[in-house]
């Protein structure tokens, strides 16, 4: 048995996985496009859900970004929601502008509700105008 | 010999797509801005400084990050606090991070007053900086409410007639192709990070600014702090060139309704 024989067959693995984890830090060396948000003890994180409605309202302002959504409940009553998404200066950079959604616009919201039950949403996705937007 | 030859060929699969990732990377980068012809005046410049830190940067997520710490805190998470430290982080209620407590019930003194961050804190906060890179200084334009800092380059030393400031006073000296800015006289009213980990006023903070590449600065931080560290350690950010971006107003003053939301956020729901 050849010393170099046994280094090379244990060094085959270890040098797949070094190429896998090259590859994947390199992947992860791109500019900071998501952050934990603060106060993620405000938030019910154990589950995802979907306010869908109409856009009563858009405010495009630090520091946070704010959509308020008529969305009517299982009994057709209007429930008014508000949304919060993060800085309108990180927005901007990811195509958003403050003309992106616009009072009347069709809507399904999707993200974190308030603790306390409140119509409060962390916002996770927006679909409006045919299109998808993430990384709120 | 044949498993020489096995070896040989697993390195030159490894080089080769260690070289393919690296050219994918770069290939998506604006090509370096062509030099200009060196007139007098621009050869007395770069007598000066061997570098140009100058641009619009962006934080890149950190090589070795296993978790979203980096957004909060600075290196390793447990820092090595002394006895006085611990205390004034027991009593530090965050609203980032593994402690974290809802907003309305937050003592961080950025959300209450939007009192200025400090430095190193500012540089977690998620919004770009702009460095403009003057012979005599080099001022650093933080696009979080507004902040900028002077960092003096021209052999001055630390001006000895003011009291301690939010984000302290700066002085820079060019190690080769490095800014080595050393800042002092800090007040006391910022945390560390944004997990409430502290520092005194006896902080001696120094940051060694280099410009890796055309599109890549790094920033190497080193806490000097006795009072609070029973050791000075060191910590890496690492950032992007963005050359179509331009700072944009960021106040923290901004956030009368962002307040007012997040105190129903919390508020006992109605029975």
């Amino acid at each position: 048995m050849y010393r170099s024989d046994v280094d090379c067959g244990g060094a085959v693995l270890k040098v797949k996985l070094l190429a896998c984890v090259v590859v994947v830090a390199a992947l992860l060396l791109v500019s900071v496009s998501l952050f934990a948000h603060h106060g993620e003890a405000n938030y019910d994180t154990s589950k995802v859900i979907d306010v869908k409605g109409t856009v009563a309202d858009f405010r495009f302002i630090n520091p946070h970004v704010l959509v308020y959504i008529d969305a009517k409940d299982e009994s057709g009553k209007v429930a008014k929601w508000t949304c919060e998404a993060t800085s309108p200066n990180l927005l901007l950079r990811r195509g958003w502008t403050k003309t992106t959604l616009k009072g009347g616009d069709e809507i399904t919201a999707s993200g974190h509700r308030a603790a306390n039950g409140e119509p409060l949403l962390r916002l996770m996705k927006i679909v409006s105008n045919g299109k998808e937007y993430g990384n709120l | 010999m044949r498993n020489h030859f096995k070896c040989l060929k697993l390195a030159l699969v490894v080089m080769l797509a260690v070289s393919l990732v690296a050219s994918a990377q770069t290939a998506k980068q604006p090509a370096p801005a062509k030099r200009k012809p060196a007139s007098p005046a621009a050869k007395t410049q770069r007598a000066v400084a061997a570098s140009d830190l100058s641009g619009l940067w962006a934080r890149s997520i950190p090589p070795a990050a296993a978790d979203q710490s980096w957004v909060y805190a600075f290196g390793p998470q447990e820092l090595p606090m002394t006895p006085w430290a611990e205390e004034q982080y027991k009593t530090a209620k965050p609203s980032f991070g593994p402690r974290s407590v809802a907003i309305a019930d937050t003592n961080d003194p950025v959300y209450h007053g939007c009192l200025p961050p400090g430095v190193p804190r500012v540089y977690l906060h998620p919004f770009p900086m702009q460095i403009v890179q003057l012979p005599s200084q080099v001022i650093v334009m933080y696009e979080y409410d507004n902040l900028s800092r002077h960092i003096y380059a021209d052999g001055r030393s630390h001006n000895p007639d003011v009291s301690p400031t939010w984000m302290g006073d700066s002085i820079g000296k060019w190690d080769g192709n490095t800014l080595v800015a050393e800042t002092t006289n800090f007040n006391d009213k910022t945390w560390l990070d944004r997990m409430g980990h502290p520092h005194s006023a006896d902080l001696h903070l120094v940051e060694r600014f280099r410009r890796v590449d055309h599109d890549h600065l790094q920033i190497d931080l080193t806490i000097e702090d006795p009072k609070a560290y029973t050791k000075p350690w060191t910590a890496h950010l690492y950032y992007s060139l963005q050359p179509t971006w331009s700072l944009l107003e960021q106040f923290c003053e901004d956030n009368d309704t962002f307040l007012d939301l997040e105190k129903q956020e919390t508020a006992k729901p109605a029975k």
